[in-house]
């Protein structure tokens, strides 16, 4: 699935990133092929907001339609907690 | 290599903003730059090392020319801050040309963010130029559970590392009296293999890296062509920063902090709508009932009418007759010592510290990136990001200074669109106080509403208008939001009074031209002619006493002007919205015109008045005949 499918609370793990400055501008942030980043909070029809280790990056509807991630192992069940489900307390970062 | 580092020498702060070419004063000593990602503290070490104020805020890109002050015989330049060395944007191209040209680079890395900073880190380290790594923040680091073995990052990048917390001042005298411990890392044998691909002459190592990484301006200056090394590279250099940081910090567990939850809710729809609203409200109750009544009540009117003027007046009259020429100019109606000062400190003064200290505040909070979010949708619509949301902030304090600052914004269609809607629909802080005294005077919160949703429906107006004609398409948002941070007394006050002060300065010119230009106006009887030939507008389509048409002739030299020129006319409710709608969506003031030539060039200079012109009368027109329509 890509990015914007992700619910909120999501911890996803990146598949493909797409080209050009974009990518370069994500790796620079630590945001690459393999890294495992958390949907911390999606926007109605905007940003959905990402969190990477310490980072939180906002990224457009558009920058997240071309992310290709996966669910991480053992987040399976996160997703379920509804749409505004980001629990408090709840662990980040590399999966 | 001695650097001479004397205690602190005499210090001036240059402001630079033509700063493009990043071209650099000559100096008899070394070049030190600060470099490191946004956000980091790179000005706090700045202001340290040169005993100068370079702004300090909580959000990306507060410093988009560069800072320069000196230590000793040696330049300190504060840089834009970065992710890498790069030509990306305006900031990074300011960035990259200071870099390069450095006898010593201090990079200011954030110990809570050691993922994302050691990427330029490692980059610099690549460049071969000799470099300290001041490792800031380290509390924070701290608190947040983290421990970093610092003598091993020192070996591992092979360069010296000081822990540091700036904002404490912690750790800055060790790095402060170190800088000729700077040291360069050993080539990487990996990037010595990959500059074998780099077949120029007479490049430096740091040039040759940014090359192949496909840097279009070294590729330029040297007449050759980029390479296509630069994901390849990037990705390498990832690689290796995950490494390090896997091997020097160890993490125990902790939950969300306070700090996180709250920057959670400042995005979050459901909260921070409330939030964002609340946020406007107290903005209006400070400024506009608080400093524009109260405050401005008591310094325009009790020590500006009530004793500057008569005294002034008292003293000039001894010396010249009533209504003589010197005497008009001097303390007639618009005189220069008697409504250009007190509307200058009686008014505006108090208006803008109030504004700044409230922006300073949210500034420092971390809140502006986290609006920048919530409004990247709306954004979008007329063309922009949410990123854009920066230069509209700061256009409520300073047209003209958040003009300059659309060059964080990434296309130039972006910077079309923003330098026209700040030309047309946003108030300067001084207007803003202005306006907001005369809607609180008023009394009635439907007008004020009326207003706000006049001044709203036309900036999304023009914005759908020119995103429609304007070729191209809005770029999307990629922000790296900072933390939430609790605003540091300290700096507010320092940056209100250093913004206050240069507001202040710009505009006491431009009113004294205004008022002088007025007192003209009036001895001439030019004034009496304006007012009667513009009457079929002002008393007709706008339905306003004709005396309205002086605030508009004050309106062309400054908004604010104009705005305060409102503040001694006696309108009903009515011709108080229409008025202050025309004054607001009025003529940039000429500091800014003299800034949007400088930026956009003269046609789209010329292009942009005459447009913010007409709207202003025919939205104002439109809000007279509505008004009137409705109230009967």
């Amino acid at each position: 699935m890509t990015l914007d499918r992700a619910g909120s609370g999501d911890s996803v793990t990146v598949v493909t990133l797409p080209s050009g400055e974009v990518r370069s501008s994500l790796v620079r942030l630590g945001i690459e092929e393999g890294a495992c980043i958390t949907c911390i909070l999606k926007m109605p029809a905007g940003p959905v907001v990402v969190r990477h280790g310490n980072t939180d990056v906002a990224l457009g509807r558009h920058i997240a339609s071309q992310i290709e991630v996966t669910e991480a192992e053992g987040a399976a069940h996160r997703g379920a907690r509804g749409r505004w489900g980001w629990r408090w307390g709840h662990r980040q970062g590399r999966g | 290599m001695g650097l001479a580092l004397g205690p602190q020498a005499g210090a001036r702060l240059m402001r630079c903003h033509g700063a493009a070419t990043g071209a650099v004063a000559p100096t008899t000593g070394k070049k030190i730059v600060l470099a490191g990602n946004p956000n980091t503290g790179k000005s706090v070490v700045f202001n340290y090392l040169s005993g100068l104020y370079a702004e300090v805020s909580n959000y990306p890109g507060t410093t988009i020319d560069f800072h320069q002050g000196r230590l000793g015989e040696n330049a300190v330049f504060d840089t834009p801050g970065t992710y890498s060395v790069a030509s990306h944007g305006e900031e990074e191209r300011v960035a990259r040309n200071l870099i390069l040209q450095a006898d010593v680079l201090v990079n200011v890395v954030d110990a809570t963010h050691l993922e994302r900073d050691l990427f330029l880190t490692l980059h610099l380290l690549d460049l071969g130029i000799p470099i300290l790594v001041a490792l800031n923040m380290m509390d924070e680091a701290r608190a947040q559970g983290m421990s970093i073995d610092l003598e091993l990052l020192s070996k591992l990048l092979g360069v010296p590392v000081f822990p540091a917390v700036a904002v404490r001042r912690q750790g800055l005298a060790e790095l402060k009296a170190s800088l000729d411990r700077a040291a360069t890392a050993p080539l990487h044998p990996e990037l010595e293999t990959r500059l074998r691909n780099v077949n120029v002459n007479g490049l430096s190592r740091a040039e040759s890296v940014l090359l192949l990484e496909g840097d279009p301006a070294t590729a330029q200056s040297h007449n050759t062509e980029p390479l296509p090394f630069r994901d390849e590279l990037y990705q390498w250099r990832r690689g290796r920063v995950n490494e390090l940081v896997a091997q020097v910090v160890t993490r125990t567990a902790r939950g969300a902090s306070w700090r996180s939850r709250i920057g959670y809710w400042m995005m979050h729809p459901v909260t921070g709508v409330p939030l964002l609203l609340a946020t406007l409200f107290v903005m209006y109750k400070v400024l506009g009932e608080m400093v524009a009544g109260n405050v401005v009540g008591f310094t325009e009117g009790t020590i500006g009418q009530g004793l500057w003027a008569p005294f002034i007046r008292g003293l000039v009259t001894r010396l010249f007759s009533e209504g003589s020429v010197v005497e008009t100019i001097l303390t007639g109606q618009y005189g220069l010592l008697t409504m250009t000062f007190i509307y200058l400190f009686g008014v505006i003064l108090p208006l803008v510290i109030g504004f700044y200290m409230l922006l300073a505040v949210l500034e420092d909070s971390g809140y502006l990136p986290r609006i920048a979010v919530m409004l990247d949708n709306l954004l979008q619509r007329v063309g922009l990001n949410g990123r854009a949301v920066i230069p509209m902030i700061l256009g409520l304090g300073c047209v003209t200074m958040a003009t300059i600052s659309t060059r964080v914004l990434s296309t130039k269609r972006e910077r079309m669109i923003a330098t026209f809607l700040l030309a047309l629909a946003i108030p300067c802080s001084a207007q803003l106080g202005v306006i907001l005294g005369i809607l609180a005077a008023i009394g009635a919160g439907w007008y004020a509403l009326a207003f706000v949703g006049t001044i709203f429906a036309v900036f999304i107006v023009a914005g759908t208008l020119l995103s429609r004609f304007i070729p191209g398409k809005s770029t999307d948002l990629l922000l790296d939001i900072p933390p939430v941070r609790v605003p540091r007394l300290n700096n507010v006050l320092r940056k209100t009074f250093s913004k206050a002060t240069m507001f202040i300065r710009e505009v006491a010119l431009f009113f004294a031209i205004g008022a002088l230009l007025l007192s003209v106006l009036q001895l001439t009887g030019a004034l009496q002619a304006v007012q009667d030939i513009l009457a079929p507008l002002t008393e007709r389509w706008l339905a306003l006493p004709k005396e309205t048409a002086t605030a508009f002739v004050m309106g062309f030299v400054r908004r604010d002007f104009g705005a305060a020129g409102l503040y001694q006319l006696s309108l009903t409710p009515l011709q108080a919205l229409s008025s202050l709608v025309v004054i607001t969506l009025f003529v940039p003031c000429i500091a800014s015109v003299l800034v949007i030539m400088k930026e956009r060039g003269y046609k789209y200079l010329i292009a942009a008045w005459v447009a913010s012109l007409a709207t202003a009368f025919l939205v104002g027109g439109i809000v007279a005949q509505i008004g009137r329509a409705v109230t009967g």
